[in-house]
């Protein structure tokens, strides 16, 4: 019977152990995927600045958009969003819309 | 050294510059540049300084004993023991391979707006063709002198006005500060994509496919030193263009594509379409070197009779090792693999696999039979068996910890 006694403590502490290893885990993936978020969202305020200053062109933007856009989905499809994280990815997804219609605007007025 | 040998020396220098920097060099230092700054210099000075002593060592062996390294391992270690290396040498160069397509085709995407997926088999094509039709020198020299376009990313640095005594202390291995496992798990990167076992391969035959001999032992040692050190020059380049765009800005690389930004950004709309032609340059001159190492590692090690400079008949095995590599390696991109994470573990997984390859030939290095009275100095055993045996052990820490997300 006392050994059983160890045996259920250390399945306990076992237990204990792998759900704190899933918690840091989870916290960890929140982490990442709002630094992956900011990251997209500055990459596309530097992609809009050189875009206005023609130092790329607009084959470029629409591939950058696509990146970023696969990007967002990928997040939005593997990750229970928080209210903030999912705030950034709302954020981020206005912007990626935003620039496709400046530059759908932009090459029908042949820019 | 005489007047000739001073222009071979040039030649091979420029030769070394051209062909160092490729998809691998280009993703890991951009991305370490990019989340760490400056900090992750040491790994590219670290991975150059080994491959200075690899590359001096091939040159050497080849110019001593008259036969290129992978039949000097079967020779001397047996066949069983040569299948270690082999297999060794064919997964590093696949996947080295697959990501050196990709990177092609992703600056074929960056200039055309069509999707790097759709021209891989093309790719993998021309790349065939050029091995069927060129030289060895065609493919030595061609390449690589317009691989020297690469420049751009040193003309970039200086354009982004890096302080220098910030630049000076990434030269220094410090502990990170933030994101361990992905500081380690880059480091490790980067030195694989610095020591790529290719090259080393690839001189040696290049040596005894140009007939060298003991009176080239000082143009190898000065080819080298100064071809390598130049060309882990651009790699800093890339990271600290890099560490000038992104760091301050919170941008970590997620895709390929935004490298370029780190070039446009001091350069503009000149710098892309180089960039991009930089890419493919670089990229085709490593996947040409690739195919050709392979055939050479299978044809030198099992005595099939091997030679850029014959008619691909009257060198079938070669022949058909290379193309067979070709078309596997343009699969995954084919199907769509990301090239930037092919790369990334491309990288991660040459620097686990780097003592297989390169301790063998250590031991070569300090036997009398193949280099007589050329056998390697202490220093050189101790540095490369110094940074080879960290890099590994660093590899296999870091490499779980970054597929299982630790921080």
């Amino acid at each position: 019977m006392r050994k059983y006694q160890h045996f259920g403590v250390v399945l306990f502490a076992c237990a204990g152990l792998f759900f704190m290893g899933c918690e840091q885990n989870s916290t960890r993936e929140v982490e990442q995927t709002r630094e992956t978020l900011t990251s997209w969202s500055n990459s596309l305020i530097l992609l809009e600045e050189q875009w206005h200053e023609g130092r790329v062109p607009p084959t470029y933007v629409k591939q950058m958009l696509k990146r970023a856009d696969k990007a967002l989905t990928k997040i939005q499809s593997s990750t229970a969003l928080s209210g903030e994280v999912r705030e950034s990815a709302a954020a981020v997804q206005a912007h990626i819309h935003r620039l496709q219609n400046d530059l759908t605007t932009a090459s029908q007025h042949g820019r | 050294v005489k007047p000739k040998q001073v222009l071979e020396i040039a030649l091979g220098v420029v030769t070394s510059v051209g062909g160092f920097l490729e998809v691998g060099s280009i993703a890991t230092a951009a991305q370490g540049g990019a989340m760490f700054g400056f900090q992750l210099i040491w790994p590219i000075a670290l991975g150059t300084l080994c491959l200075i002593f690899l590359i001096e060592m091939a040159g050497r062996l080849a110019a001593v004993s008259h036969h290129p390294l992978p039949s000097v391992v079967r020779e001397r270690f047996g066949f069983h023991y040569f299948c270690i290396p082999l297999a060794a040498e064919s997964v590093i160069d696949l996947l080295v391979l697959a990501s050196e397509i990709g990177g092609i085709c992703l600056g074929l995407q960056l200039l055309t707006g069509v999707p790097f997926s759709f021209w891989a088999l093309p790719v993998a094509f021309l790349i065939w063709l050029l091995l069927w039709r060129g030289t060895f020198g065609m493919i030595e020299y061609g390449v690589s002198v317009l691989g020297l376009t690469t420049v751009i990313f040193i003309v970039a640095a200086i354009k982004t006005h890096p302080a220098l005594a910030k630049i000076a202390a990434g030269f220094v291995p410090t502990l990170p500060t933030h994101h361990s496992a992905q500081y380690w798990f880059l480091a490790v990167s980067m030195i694989g994509a610095t020591i790529s076992p290719y090259l080393v391969n690839f001189y040696s035959s290049g040596a005894v496919e140009d007939k060298w001999s003991e009176k080239d032992l000082v143009p190898n040692r000065i080819t080298a030193g100064l071809g390598m050190s130049f060309g882990g020059t651009i790699s800093v380049a890339v990271l600290i263009a890099a560490a000038m765009i992104f760091h301050p800005r919170g941008i970590r690389i997620d895709s390929y594509e935004q490298v370029a930004l780190e070039i446009t950004a001091p350069l503009g709309l000149w710098g892309y379409r180089t960039f991009a032609l930089a890419l493919i340059i670089a990229c085709a001159g490593a996947a040409l070197e690739l195919s050709l190492d392979i055939a050479y590692v299978y044809a030198q090690g099992f005595g099939w009779r091997w030679s850029k400079n014959i008619q691909p008949a009257q060198a079938s095995r070669f022949t058909v090792v290379y193309t067979i590599f070709v078309c596997l390696a343009s699969l995954p991109i084919a199907l769509g693999v990301d090239p930037l994470k092919l790369t990334m573990f491309s990288m991660a997984i040459t620097a686990l696999i780097l003592p297989l390859i390169v301790l063998p030939f250590l031991i070569i290095m300090n036997d009398k039979r193949y280099l007589r009275n050329h056998c390697n100095h202490v220093l050189s055993n101790l540095v490369v068996c110094f940074v080879i045996i960290l890099t590994a052990v660093m590899a296999a820490v870091a490499i779980p910890l970054e597929i299982f997300g630790g921080q």
